[in-house]
């Protein structure tokens, strides 16, 4: 199955969107802070990340950069996830290679949709 | 027995001192009582401090013609100093508070109005001193138009040339000169607070949205969940009523999400993102997210274009948001059955869309007061229209407005509406 790494520290938000990736078929290993975040990915090596941006520890931009700057994890799409609407949000979203924004609440198929815009890119 | 000479004197004494004693007499203890007065209406009460004045000029015998001319009061009540050059000045100015200041243009180390300056790059005053430095009249042997005019552009709130001053003159530039200070400080701190408290809204509108959307979205995907079977088979009843509360999960969101639209217009945050954007994807892209709302309802929905190869320059984002929240209004005002449709029409080099409804119209009385915030108006059956914040049309109307254009209204009550507005052509 496929790997997706999921990284959002609201436990019941990370339960459900747990759910949902399995439903989806996806095989789901999550974290909720910004140390683990680069160790779990380092190691899990999915095929696409889900990054919270508000994140204990750190924002999900400083992992970002700090993926990007690995080559184990450079080429690893990340869709950026927030309940935040600043729009200085999405604009450094854009600005990190291969990734994708999406605004809290999503519905499944937006979040599917994201995903593999995301992957095809 | 005298002699001439004293009787000469006696006479003179008599006949013409002594009158003049008696006139100093009489007429002292009324120079008195004048004075007294005069000094009375200039005397300062509880509420109405003496004026803290600073003279400088480097002419200390002009300085000394003014406090002449200004001890003749007018009506205003002070207190000076004086000083000789700008680096004299500015000491003065750091270690008090003057409300005025009297300044020669020409001075030894530089220009009068170079005291602003060397106020404002001064360390030893913080944020709130360099707020409210006094303001400065400039006066000047020069007189003219030409120097005039360099004081009023270096920061001088008056000019006086030093032939024209009379005491009364004077006074009465340094009561203008201060009040208008005054009144410019109270207006800027006043705007200060404003700006502040706008920010603050804003803060708090992002907080709170922060807050509820992520139990929000916690929700809304559990029942998602449920509702997709992820735990388990569910009844055709379980799947409506899951639906329902999905809606209203999603009737939440959209409530933030019009009330921080409305914050961004508020605080002026809110950008454009204009591109040539093909006219056809608009019009598909804005259908399509009411096409279900459409059939739910049993309205025709429709489409009357002039061509697929126009391009328009606009926000597609918003313009989409404009023609769908127009068009669900349309839905929402109309009797099943009816019928909602977008027209596309060039008109010179623009393109205008209407959206237009054979619903139950809105009231004459309505019409200017739709485009309020939080205006709501009678449904078919008396009942106010409570499924949203009343916010939709204020932002349509506000988009728009960002993209040079006006949304207009044609209605009858109990026929129907249409709106319309229109954009550029985009020619490549």
């Amino acid at each position: 199955m496929k790997k997706v790494v999921l990284i959002e520290d609201d436990p019941k938000l990370c339960k459900a969107l747990t759910l949902r990736l399995k439903h989806m078929n996806f095989d789901v290993v999550s974290v909720g802070d910004a140390v683990s975040a680069m160790d779990a990915s380092l190691k899990q090596q999915p095929i696409l990340i889900l990054l919270d941006i508000n994140l204990p520890g750190g924002n999900g931009f400083v992992v970002a950069e700090r993926l990007r700057a690995h080559d184990a994890t450079k080429l690893i799409p990340i869709v950026f996830i927030t309940a935040s609407s600043k729009p200085e949000f999405a604009e450094r979203a854009s600005s990190i290679p291969r990734s994708a924004f999406l605004q809290k609440p999503f519905d499944a198929n937006q979040l599917m949709d994201c995903m593999d815009a995301c992957m095809a890119a | 027995m005298c002699s001439y000479s004293e009787s000469v004197s006696v006479s003179v004494k008599k006949y013409c001192f002594q009158p003049i004693r008696i006139y100093i007499q009489l007429v002292k203890p009324v120079l008195t009582m004048q004075t007294a007065l005069n000094e009375t209406n200039d005397l300062p009460c509880a509420a109405n401090k003496p004026m803290q004045l600073l003279f400088v000029d480097d002419d200390s015998d002009y300085l000394d013609l003014i406090s002449r001319q200004m001890s003749r009061r007018y009506g205003l009540s002070y207190q000076s100093d004086r000083a000789n050059s700008i680096c004299q000045a500015v000491k003065l100015c750091v270690t008090n508070t003057y409300d005025c200041v009297v300044v020669d243009y020409h001075l030894p180390d530089g220009y009068g109005t170079d005291i602003v300056d060397r106020l404002n790059e001064n360390d030893a005053l913080d944020s709130m001193s360099r707020l409210s430095l006094p303001p400065i009249i400039v006066v000047s042997g020069d007189g003219g138009e030409q120097a005039a005019t360099q004081a009023i552009r270096a920061g001088a709130v008056d000019f006086i040339a030093k032939r024209d001053i009379t005491g009364a003159a004077m006074q009465r530039a340094i009561q203008h000169a201060v009040d208008k200070s005054r009144l410019t400080v109270s207006l800027e701190k006043r705007n200060e607070e404003l700006e502040s408290k706008r920010r603050e809204v804003l803060e708090f509108y992002h907080t709170l949205s922060h807050e509820v959307k992520t139990p929000l979205a916690s929700a809304r995907e559990f029942v998602a969940l449920v509702r997709d079977g992820a735990a388990g088979d569910v009844t055709e009843d379980q799947n409506e009523l899951l639906g329902l509360a999905i809606d209203s999960c999603d009737q939440i969101r959209q409530h933030f999400m019009d009330l921080l639209e409305i914050t961004r217009f508020d605080s002026q945050k809110f950008k454009l993102n204009k591109e040539s954007q093909p006219l056809e994807h608009i019009i598909k892209r804005s259908m399509s997210g009411v096409a279900e709302l459409a059939r739910e309802r049993n309205i025709e929905l429709t489409t009357i274009g002039y061509g697929s190869q126009l391009h328009v320059w606009c926000d597609p984002q918003r313009i989409v948001q404009v023609l769908s929240n127009l068009l669900s209004n349309a839905i929402k005002f109309t009797l099943p059955g009816g019928w909602v449709r977008l027209d596309t029409q060039v008109h010179r080099e623009a393109i205008v869309f209407e959206v237009s409804d054979n619903g139950c119209g809105i009231r004459r009385s309505d019409q200017a007061a739709i485009f309020n915030r939080l205006y709501q108006v009678e449904q078919n059956d008396g009942q106010l229209d409570d499924s949203g914040l009343g916010l939709g049309l204020n932002i349509t109307r506000d988009i728009l407005a960002h993209h040079g254009a006006e949304l207009t209204l044609s209605s009858e009550w109990g026929v129907g509406s249409s709106f319309r507005f229109s954009l550029p052509i985009y020619q490549s």
